[in-house]
């Protein structure tokens, strides 16, 4: 299992690059994670809707409302361009820190 | 018997009372729920199971709230932050084109007073604190420390004048009025850059 800091840390790039495939909803968000990492990156599911109002209040997603294949309420999010712009910055630093740690472990181990 | 709507209205019901607000909000954290009971249910646990775990998954009404609580509380201090830049910005434009004025358009023409060098000063704290409320508007953090600076410079300025006996009352409670709102100013950007903690690169590679 992943740490909660790491697993804190990395919501935001996450939220944003799922959302930069297309417009999705917290539940969706949440079982694509859970899916990608294998069942490692795991939130806690109640946590991710604070963490999506921070980021509509920032301006780098935005919400509306819509209807779910059984007809009820759900809220869709998508990427707006600060998030858009937001998401290439997490991209740039967390290649950046994964370069450093393949550098590094390289150099122990070849 | 189980039934699945009457306990899923009653856990509606806890994360009501536990303050989660508005309905909007329990609305999305309902429709989680019932996602989640439906895909448990479809892999074959029994309804009540199901909701126990859908339940469990999204945690405690407490902590949720609390975290919801300072995500508000943090778009409140943006909200906020972008008035006082909007504050100092215009403040700063009027006074800086007052004493524009004074200086080039008043009769006479531009004249080399007593006080042309404390004008030239109050000019360049007037443009900082344009640039500050600009780039505080913008969201930029930079802003944060060039209007904490102008403030700084305000308090200094204004307690100059209020221990100065030669001036008038009106303008010795217009410098108090002043003061206090920069000491503000200083005061909340502070809290405000401790409340929306930033990580930043250091400034010099130690290598």
């Amino acid at each position: 299992m992943i740490r909660k800091e790491l697993v804190a840390a990395s919501a935001e790039p996450l939220i944003l690059s799922l959302l930069a495939r297309g417009e999705s909803y917290g539940y969706a968000i949440i079982q694509e994670v859970k899916a990608r990492s294998g069942g490692k990156l795991q939130w806690t599911d109640g946590m991710l809707y604070p963490v999506l109002h921070r980021m509509e209040q920032r301006g780098l997603i935005k919400a509306r409302w819509g209807e779910s294949e059984t007809g009820r309420k759900r809220k869709y999010y998508s990427l707006k361009k600060d998030g858009k712009n937001a998401m290439k910055k997490h991209h740039e630093q967390w290649t950046m820190v994964h370069a450093v740690l393949s550098g590094l472990k390289k150099e122990q181990y070849v | 018997m189980f039934d699945l709507e009457q306990r899923i209205a009653e856990w509606r019901r806890q994360m009501q009372a536990a303050g989660i607000q508005p309905p909007a909000r329990l609305d999305e954290l309902e429709g989680h729920l019932r996602d989640d009971v439906q895909l448990q249910m479809k892999s074959g646990m029994d309804q009540e199971r199901a909701l126990e775990h859908a339940a469990a998954m999204i945690g405690r009404a407490e902590p949720l709230r609390a975290e919801f609580d300072r995500a508000t509380h943090a778009s409140g201090l943006r909200m906020m932050v972008r008035v006082l830049a909007l504050l100092w910005l215009a403040g700063c434009l009027v006074s800086f084109t007052t004493v524009c004025r004074e200086m080039f358009l008043s009769s006479g023409g531009f004249r080399a007073t007593p006080f042309l060098l404390f004008n030239v000063i109050a000019q360049f704290i007037y443009l900082a604190g344009v640039l500050g409320g600009v780039l505080l508007f913008l969201g930029a953090r930079s802003g944060t420390y060039v209007l904490r600076t102008v403030a700084l410079l305000f308090v200094i300025a204004c307690a100059a004048q209020v221990f100065d006996s030669g001036l008038g009352f009106g303008w010795r409670m217009w410098c108090i009025a002043v003061g206090g709102f920069s000491l503000f100013t200083i005061y909340f950007l502070h809290k405000f850059l401790a409340a929306t903690p930033k990580l930043r690169p250091p400034r010099k590679a130690y290598v």
